[in-house]
């Protein structure tokens, strides 16, 4: 009796141990497949293709219709090539390209946003290198604009090679309310002097001067980077990457002792570590906050029809340091989405798939995107001056015309894939007053050794 | 009479195909998870993985973050045990009573427990919002701003306050196993009682538990393995951050965090294994040394 209870214990045991582990393994052993869409040989212009074109432009955005469009339009003077089109919703997208890159069974277009997601399909070569295909095109290639295809999101320290051609740059800079800055009698900061005057003044009115959202990590982070760029420039952080230099440094603690400056002289009110992102917005766009670090994506938000601040909403440049001033024009900015090629694509399909990159990603296709403000093109184009929010983004654009260097997250260049959590973590963590600027900087080196 | 002996194979034959899912999708993923922990690998099958000896571990135990997510996890299983079973056994035992309206009372005892847990966990998380959020507001009108709390950002106080909504999810299910435990104590003995005069405290603790002391055990490892397993609630209501910087880090979560945010699978099945050891030790020891009542009782 007591040793069959014993072992329906054990039993009983065993499953829930089970149910434990198989949440980590369940997902692990995809067997390794060949695309059986990637095989076409002889390249003759009117064999019949199919490609599979992977997104994440689902219904109610605004690249959806400008994308159908242009594959009518494709479709029309390329009658053998059939489009079929795999997308998702963002969270779901990002699931599938995981999903898809671990089981070797990527489409034979990805759009994907580049760094540490996509490296292992880049190391593995699942990526077509593009360099050769730009190279021998020189008018497609200098119609990017400038070190655009060198970025992070595209580029790999440690695999040369282009992997992707980016679509959208991520800009950042100052959203701010003209009419609170008028009551109070102030003008747009310049410099980080000018900046601390702003926040003193409008502190003294009851407002909160900055909404930041410091309790999603990505938010306090994208402070840091910004101001890491500030104060020490872009290069920096390729020394940081290559481990030729430590976070516990003047380079890496600067922009948290700069962070920590901020919110003890309650720049962000009173807890930022319990704001969210969605809180900051709504802080923002209610008129409780005067100013929002943020990305030029949420200009059509905050321009609205039904936005309470569309009409008194301004841009402002990151502010720099007066004595830091040979940094003024580096900045959080670059790539943000990229097309890239399978690299199983042989004969008539590799040259249909380079035809239809080519056709999205020139001139005169990112120009349609550029018309429907959907994206924030790479190449130069006409801009579109139709709208609030298309003239208050090309104010960004303006900016980033004089930008020296950029990047966007400052641990893009790193190998080690759990950094940029980690940075976002002690960052929330200091904005928390957990952690001090150089706590924050030593569990970042304690990452890197722990994973050395 | 349906026997084993007479009727083996029709017996066995209904049970195969049970026990090849379980095998295949339960014990083979969890030793395959087990054999992954020593190896390096991103996810990508066709990398294939790398041996990497007994480093994961190494590794593991060198993060401050994962002893500080098994601290919180000795911190929820403790707690979780010390507030699930005394509520609901007093919950229980008050409405195995003939009380009226025990039904209204039982629906809502349980109604957490059928609210899906990203429900429950926004729901606590509009309320204990800094700014924005019922509690603190609440607090403010009445006067007593004082005692208002960020309550779900205060690295002293956030995990305490996630444990106990965490139990009060659960309680309602501990409650019905409990009342199930106690229907079956016949009614004779408690007229005996009566009739002995025996007060409430030897009724509750010379009778009625010893006599569900089976069932307590198996309300205790169903705590225990669920505190395990909590991941949910702490990802919706730190929106998947498990922080400020890794305060509410349970060890599921850093499993979660490595595996399928820094396809480090290697270190996530370290992890994984990691609980396995501690769950089914800790269970054993609960459960068999315990509970159990003897053969020979």
């Amino acid at each position: 009796m007591l040793k069959r209870k014993a072992l329906t214990s054990l039993l009983a045991l065993a499953l829930t141990g089970s149910l434990v582990l198989t949440a980590c393994s369940g997902a692990t052993n995809t067997a390794s497949t060949v695309n059986s869409s990637g095989g076409s040989a002889a390249s003759n212009a009117d064999e019949k293709v199919t490609l599979r074109f992977e997104h994440d432009w689902t219904e109610g955005m605004p690249q959806l219709p400008v994308f159908k469009k242009m594959m009518e339009e494709f479709k029309k003077d390329n009658p053998n090539i059939t489009i079929q089109e795999e997308s998702a919703p963002d969270t779901q997208y990002h699931q599938k390209l995981k999903t898809e890159i671990s089981s070797d069974t990527l489409g034979d277009i990805v759009i994907n946003w580049g760094g540490s997601e996509v490296k292992s399909a880049v190391k593995n070569k699942q990526f077509m290198d593009l360099t050769e295909m730009v190279s021998s095109d020189s008018s497609y290639k200098d119609s990017f604009i400038p070190g655009i295809l060198e970025g992070n999101d595209v580029t790999y320290q440690d695999v040369k090679g282009l992997w992707g051609i980016p679509i959208n740059i991520t800009l950042t800079g100052f959203y701010y309310n003209k009419k609170i800055f008028q009551n109070a009698g102030l003008e747009p900061p310049k410099t980080w002097d000018d900046m601390l005057n702003v926040i003193n003044k409008l502190k003294a009115t009851g407002t909160i001067p900055w909404a930041l959202g410091a309790q999603d990590g990505w938010r306090a982070e994208h402070l840091y980077s910004q101001l890491f760029y500030k104060i020490n420039g872009v290069e920096p952080i390729y020394d940081l990457a290559s481990r030729k230099v430590k976070y516990a440094s003047d380079i890496g603690e600067a922009p948290f002792k700069y962070m920590e400056k901020l919110r003890d002289l309650g720049a962000f009110g009173s807890n930022p570590a319990a704001v969210s992102f969605q809180m900051e917005q709504s802080e923002f766009m209610s008129g409780k906050a005067a100013m929002n670090f943020s990305l030029a994506t949420y200009a059509k938000k905050f321009t609205a029809d039904d936005s309470p601040i569309k009409d008194d909403i301004g841009y402002f440049a990151f502010p720099y340091f007066s004595d830091k001033s040979q940094n003024k024009d580096d900045m959080f900015a670059g790539g943000g989405l990229a097309l890239s090629l399978n690299s199983k694509l042989t004969g008539a399909k590799k040259d249909a798939a380079v035809k239809l990159l080519k056709y999205i990603t020139s001139i005169s296709g990112q120009q349609q995107f550029e018309e429907a403000s959907a994206l924030i093109p790479t190449v130069n184009v006409q801009q579109n001056t139709s709208t609030p929010a298309a003239k208050l983004v090309n104010e960004f654009r303006a900016t980033f015309k004089t930008a020296k260097h950029y990047s966007n997250d400052m641990t893009d260049p790193d190998g080690l894939s759990s950094m940029l959590t980690k940075l976002r973590d002690v960052s929330t963590g200091l904005m928390n007053k957990q952690l001090t600027p150089e706590q924050a900087a030593q569990e970042l080196d304690s990452e890197i050794q722990n994973n050395g | 009479m349906f026997t084993f002996k007479k009727n083996k194979v029709l017996i066995i034959g209904f049970l195969i195909p049970a026990l090849f899912f379980y095998i295949a999708l339960m014990l083979y993923p969890a030793f395959y998870a087990i054999v992954l922990s020593f190896f390096k690998w991103n996810g990508v099958a066709s990398l294939g993985a790398q041996f990497n000896g007994i480093n994961n571990y190494l590794i593991l135990f060198r993060n401050p973050v994962f002893w500080l997510s098994i601290r919180n996890l000795a911190f929820l299983l403790v707690v979780s045990i010390l507030t699930q079973l005394p509520v609901a056994f007093l919950l229980a035992y008050l409405l195995s009573g003939n009380i009226r309206g025990a039904s209204v009372f039982k629906v809502s005892f349980f109604m957490p427990v059928i609210l899906s847990a990203t429900a429950v966990s926004m729901m606590w998380k509009l309320i204990l919002d800094d700014k924005y959020g019922l509690l603190n507001n609440f607090l403010k009108a009445v006067g007593l701003e004082a005692m208002s709390r960020p309550w779900l950002t205060d690295p002293h106080l956030s995990f305490q306050v996630i444990t106990l909504i965490n139990s009060w999810q659960h309680v309602g299910y501990f409650l019905i196993i409990l009342l199930a435990g106690i229907a079956t104590i016949p009614e004779e003995l408690f007229e005996a009682l009566k009739i002995d005069g025996a007060g409430i405290f030897t009724t509750v603790f010379k009778v009625v538990i010893p006599l569900i002391k089976e069932v307590i055990g198996v309300c205790v490892v169903l705590i225990m393995t669920n505190c395990m397993k909590t991941f949910d609630i702490i990802y919706v209501m730190t929106s998947g951050t498990f922080g400020p910087n890794n305060v509410n880090q349970v060890p599921v979560g850093l499993m979660y965090y490595r595996s399928f945010v820094e396809d480090n699978f290697g270190q996530g099945s370290a992890i994984a294994t990691m609980v396995l050891l501690f769950g089914v030790l800790i269970s054993s020891i609960v459960y068999i040394k315990g509970f159990q009542q003897k053969s020979d009782v």
